[in-house]
């Protein structure tokens, strides 16, 4: 039985810092703030993986049935086990175009496939070259920022679950590690996930201030400390700015905005916590970032290697993403669950001593064995994802509906199965051929009938996305991709 | 002025192979670092001499020099100089990987044209400011940390004796009087909560997350008639020097040499770096630059042998260019090596009680090239790869470029079919192709001569336990055959390409730009020619050549493209 909460706005604006006195808020008191002015959210996740095993001509995500009540296969599980299918609608034969370099048409990828169809997927437009594989577009949760941020605390959350790449000698994630980028006059600029829980919950809960008086006393002071702090570290670097050159100016400049919105945030008491907004537990230390993996190595994969609790991370991330909703502390989000050719090791998350990238290889056994391993680590996405969808859907807005009727959902996934044209196989993973987005949610009339299944054959991954933009009411389209999935709204 | 890194390179492996040349060779290739740094224009910033804070025009050093001078940008210091940096400031220890964004490994962890300033690091900056600042103040700490002993919680004497002599070593310069003044004014958190060490404790945070302690910022002295090369001061140079050498913070002693004005010549620059070179700190940095250049900093085994493997090449470069100071070629010669009894009986060597130094004898072993180190690095996900190992001696340690594979080629379709041996199969797809043969000779044979040894440097003589195909450990570089780690060493050493590549490898680790220009060019090959292009050279040698340079005490502005 769904427990539903009372969403609430939290912040009051502390106009002298820390002028802290609380009114009751009357906003909270019923009625006065009900229908119009609730506010839309906007998420997207990523999942570095595709969605079936070589030689197979179908997967265990794309449901035989069309339209409502669809049938729930393997990966998909989750979505029935979270009771959540008539809120979330699944959109298949989705494909991302490709080409050689400097032929790649609009919205597509380089030939080449690690890591080449993320740009197009998160950004809608198209990636440069086979070497480099950074989104050439502002993504979803900064475009839904800059138009329902309003002034919430953070205008978007950038968070990872997967803590490292896990791969290679000195492999480090570079863009297989972000999924967020802006635009800044043109200049397209990558946004550093926080992929820290302890820092994420930090950062979230910066201005809460507990109930027992001490304890107010003492968070309050720490915050004062925190500003006093900031505050002349803001001087400090406005007075540097005069002194550098150009490049360097325009690194501080950054350095400073950011700087700016922390000042920002440090000023923003919060009132204390009433109804579903409520300080969580602190997660306390981070769990250590765990070690590579030689592939092949089950022993080192049973004995937890490649793996930093990423269990835990997504639980403690998804709780703060959804909190974050719920106080209206953000409206926009996005959570890397994995990278890019994701090298995370399955066998904690679900018993299969391989890394979710080697399932799709053949990692623990080919035929139904390999299909099915596969499917557990779309699943083990889908889990976490659904499980923000199961929250937002139990938190009670100021009106009566829930959270989720307000919000716009999505989660994506790197790869589909099908043609390769980097090795000219016809069915392989290394695809973006039959590939699937799942949307959640209800605002804006999205979803208005209950989760479908919608086959839009040759469809673009982002048209989905442009869907929730528009059904968060924001009127834009992906990069080089346009259209939206109507039906979705019908 | 800036060249593509592209270019050069080929046209030195190039030139008479014929070795494709597809789109790749375009700019985008290095135009993908262009992220964060926005077209800067050298008209821009010349009105007003906003790069100078001292004002007054100095000399400018002889045009040869000049020509050596590289760009320099704010560089932010790495999770790993973090964590250096306040273990050295503080006593204390923070894993600064766990909440800063990560650094880019390219392979150097610290090119600065990587780095954009995020929420993420400036809340992980805050946060980290703030456990420093818990635990430096914790008994066992606080004096050290404050200096003085408080009189009373707001004993400001004691506060300005502190922001003073932290202040000095937090920002790697001088307090100036408007510094003291407005970090002296939080003794008011004292007076507030009755605790001195509140008060402490914020300016700890403050100059934590101050720009001139989590970057590196040069500034310089304008050259007079030069607009964009600007002279270091002393305290900039001593930056300079502790990042390079010891990859942390200068201590008190550099920072007095350069108050003293023994900074601004290059013999007293040789004399600290000469000094610094003694420090423990050096052999880790010096270890460090060997581990991310030539890519075993993390190794994809488990714990304990990829712990073992580092430690053992940790060992050959102490011993090599510290402990004995023999040339650093005797790092590719050693017929010794540092193992415990794991990596012992992983490599078939005799497994000592302790561990320790073990002659290799007659096992064709010899030198860091035979380290389960260097063999594990670029290796395919489950075995060696002929090309990868071939792209890493001529990419890594030759210091060439080999351009991608045509758009389209599958570079995955590496593996060969059952019954076909991998060497066969290298052949037949990449050395018998002819689009593919061009490129693939430069790489795949240096590969085969190390055959032998496994993706974790085990040997072998047979193909992943296929009695059917036995390994031939014949290899060829540049027309030489070869077979194994310590002929492959030999000729490496003969090439003539080694000594500069180490110092162009040296050089991007210590300007943290991966893209060099032609005054880069400039440099390196004048410090080559001091050490010899050819020949042994000494590493120590090399680290104070590099910084004793003239031009290293100058800096460029970035200009534009």
């Amino acid at each position: 039985m769904p427990r539903f909460r009372l969403s609430r706005r939290s912040l009051l604006r502390g106009t002298a810092g820390f002028a802290m006195a609380l009114p009751a808020l009357e906003i909270m008191s019923g009625t006065a703030h009900a229908g119009a002015d609730i506010p839309k959210r906007y998420f997207v996740g990523f999942a570095g993986t595709s969605t079936s095993f070589p030689t197979f001509d179908y997967d265990l995500l794309k449901p035989d049935a069309l339209g409502a009540g669809y049938d729930i296969k393997r990966a998909l599980q989750p979505i029935a086990d979270l009771g959540i299918r008539d809120e979330v609608s699944v959109v298949t034969d989705l494909e991302i175009p490709w080409g050689e370099e400097g032929s790649i048409p609009a919205g597509g990828r380089h030939i080449g496939w690690h890591a080449h169809s993320t740009a197009p997927l998160i950004s809608g437009v198209r990636s440069i070259s086979g070497s480099n594989e950074s989104a050439n577009g502002a993504t979803s949760e900064v475009i839904a920022a800059e138009r329902l941020g309003g002034d919430t605390l953070h205008p978007f959350l950038n968070y990872r679950v997967q803590a490292a790449y896990y791969r290679g000698s000195n492999g480090d994630g570079g863009d297989r590690g972000r999924i967020t980028y802006r635009d800044e006059g043109g200049s397209i600029i990558p946004v550093d996930p926080i992929q820290s829980p302890r820092l994420a919950y930090e950062s979230l809960f910066t201005g809460f201030v507990p109930p027992d008086p001490a304890d107010a006393a003492a968070a309050l002071s720490a915050l004062r400390r925190r500003r006093s702090a900031v505050d002349l570290v803001l001087e400090d670097a406005q007075s540097l700015m005069t002194r550098l050159g150009t490049a360097d100016k325009e690194r501080m400049e950054r350095h400073l905005d950011e700087l700016r919105d922390l000042e920002r945030r440090l000023d923003e008491v919060s009132a204390p916590t009433e109804g579903a907004c409520e300080l969580l537990p602190d997660p306390g230390e981070d769990p250590p970032i765990g070690g590579s993996v030689e592939n092949g190595d089950t022993g080192g994969y049973e004995s937890g290697g490649a793996y930093s609790d990423e269990e835990a991370r997504a639980t403690v991330l998804t709780d703060l993403m959804a909190m974050a909703f719920t106080c209206d502390l953000s409206r926009s989000g996005s959570m890397m669950y994995t990278m890019a050719q994701c090298f995370l090791n399955a066998n904690p998350l679900f018993g299969a001593a391989s890394d979710i990238h080697e399932l799709g290889h053949y990692g623990v056994g080919g035929g139904e064995v390999g299909l099915n391993a596969v499917s557990d680590g779309v699943a083990w996405h889908v889990k976490h994802w659904g499980r923000l969808v199961e929250k937002l859907r139990d938190t009670q807005e100021l009106d009566g509906s829930s959270l989720l009727d307000h919000t716009a959902m999505v989660m994506l996934f790197e790869g589909g199965w099908g043609f390769d044209p980097e090795s000219g196989d016809a069915l392989s993973v290394h695809s973006s051929e039959n590939m699937a987005v799942l949307i959640a949610g209800r605002a804006g009339g999205l979803n208005a009938i209950g989760g479908q299944h919608i086959s839009r054959p040759g469809g673009h991954p982002a048209q989905v996305v442009n869907s929730a933009l528009q059904a968060v009411g924001i009127d834009h389209e992906m990069g080089e991709v346009s259209g939206t999935v109507d039906e979705l709204f019908g | 002025m800036r060249r593509a890194l592209l270019s050069l390179s080929l046209a030195t492996i190039g030139g008479s192979s014929g070795c494709y040349v597809g789109t790749d060779a375009d700019p985008s290739l290095s135009g993908t670092d262009s992220n964060g740094v926005g077209p800067d224009s050298d008209g821009a910033d010349s009105s007003g001499g906003t790069d100078s804070d001292t004002g007054e025009p100095t000399e400018p050093p002889p045009p040869e020099v000049l020509e050596r001078v590289g760009d320099a940008g704010l560089r932010r210091l790495t999770a790993v100089e973090y964590s250096a940096t306040v273990r050295d400031l503080l006593g204390v220890e923070v894993d600064a990987a766990l909440l800063l964004p990560e650094d880019w490994r390219q392979p150097f962890d610290n090119d600065y044209t990587t780095q954009n300033a995020s929420g993420a690091l400036i809340d992980g900056a805050e946060l980290l400011a703030s456990d420093v600042a818990e635990l430096a103040l914790e008994p066992g700490l606080r004096d050290a940390t404050v200096g003085c002993t408080p009189a009373g919680p707001t004993d400001a004497a004691c506060f300005q004796d502190f922001l003073t002599q932290f202040g000095r070593r937090a920002l790697r310069r001088p307090m100036s009087d408007d510094d003291l003044a407005r970090y002296g004014a939080l003794i008011s958190e004292a007076e507030e909560t009755g605790d001195f060490y509140d008060a402490v404790n914020v300016a700890i945070r403050a100059l934590l997350q101050h720009p001139e302690f989590l970057y590196r910022v040069e500034v310089g002295t304008p050259l007079d008639g030069v607009p964009d090369v600007f002279a270091l001061n002393d305290y900039e140079v001593a930056t300079r020097l502790s990042y390079l050498i010891w990859g942390s913070t200068p201590n008190d002693a550099l920072l007095d040499r350069a108050e003293a004005g023994g900074l601004s010549n290059p013999e007293g620059i040789r004399e600290a770096a000469e000094d610094m070179l003694l420090d423990e700190r050096a052999r880790i940095r010096i270890g460090r630059f060997h581990a991310l250049w030539l890519g075993y900093e993390t190794l994809p085994h488990g714990p304990d042998l990829s712990t073992a493997m580092q430690a053992e090449t940790q060992a050959l470069i102490d011993r090599v260019i510290f402990d004995d100071a023999l040339p650093w070629q005797d790092l590719l010669r050693s017929d010794a090596t540092y193992v415990d009894a794991t990596l012992a009986e992983h490599y078939g060597l005799p497994a000592p009680t302790q561990p320790g130094w073990v002659d290799y004898g007659e096992t064709g072993r010899r030198g860091l090239l035979s380290h389960g180190s260097f063999l594990s690095s670029m290796s395919k996900i489950d075995d060696s790869s002929p090309t990868k190992r071939g792209i890493l001696v001529r990419t890594r340690m030759m210091c060439q470029v080999i351009p991608p594979p045509p758009p389209t080629v599958d570079v995955d379709m590496t593996e060969p079919e059952e019954g076909t041996c991998k060497e066969d199969f290298y052949k037949q797809q990449h050395l018998n192709a002819p689009g593919c043969v061009s490129c693939h000779a430069l790489m795949d044979p240096i590969g085969f001569g190390l055959e032998n040894y496994d993706h974790t440097g085990a040997f072998r003589e047979v193909e992943n336990d296929d009695e059917s195909c036995v390994i031939s450990g014949e290899g060829e570089l540049d027309g030489r055959a070869f077979s194994g780690p310590s002929e492959l060493s030999e000729l490496l050493i003969d090439s003539g390409a080694l000594n500069r590549c180490v110092a162009e490898q040296l050089y991007r680790f210590a300007m943290g730009r991966s893209e060099l220009a032609t005054v880069d060019d400039s440099f390196i090959d004048f410090v080559v020619e001091q050490n010899g292009a050819e020949g042994d050279f000494d590493f120590s040698a090399l680290m104070l050549s590099f910084a004793s340079e003239e031009a290293f005490r100058y800096r460029r502005n970035e200009t534009a493209e």
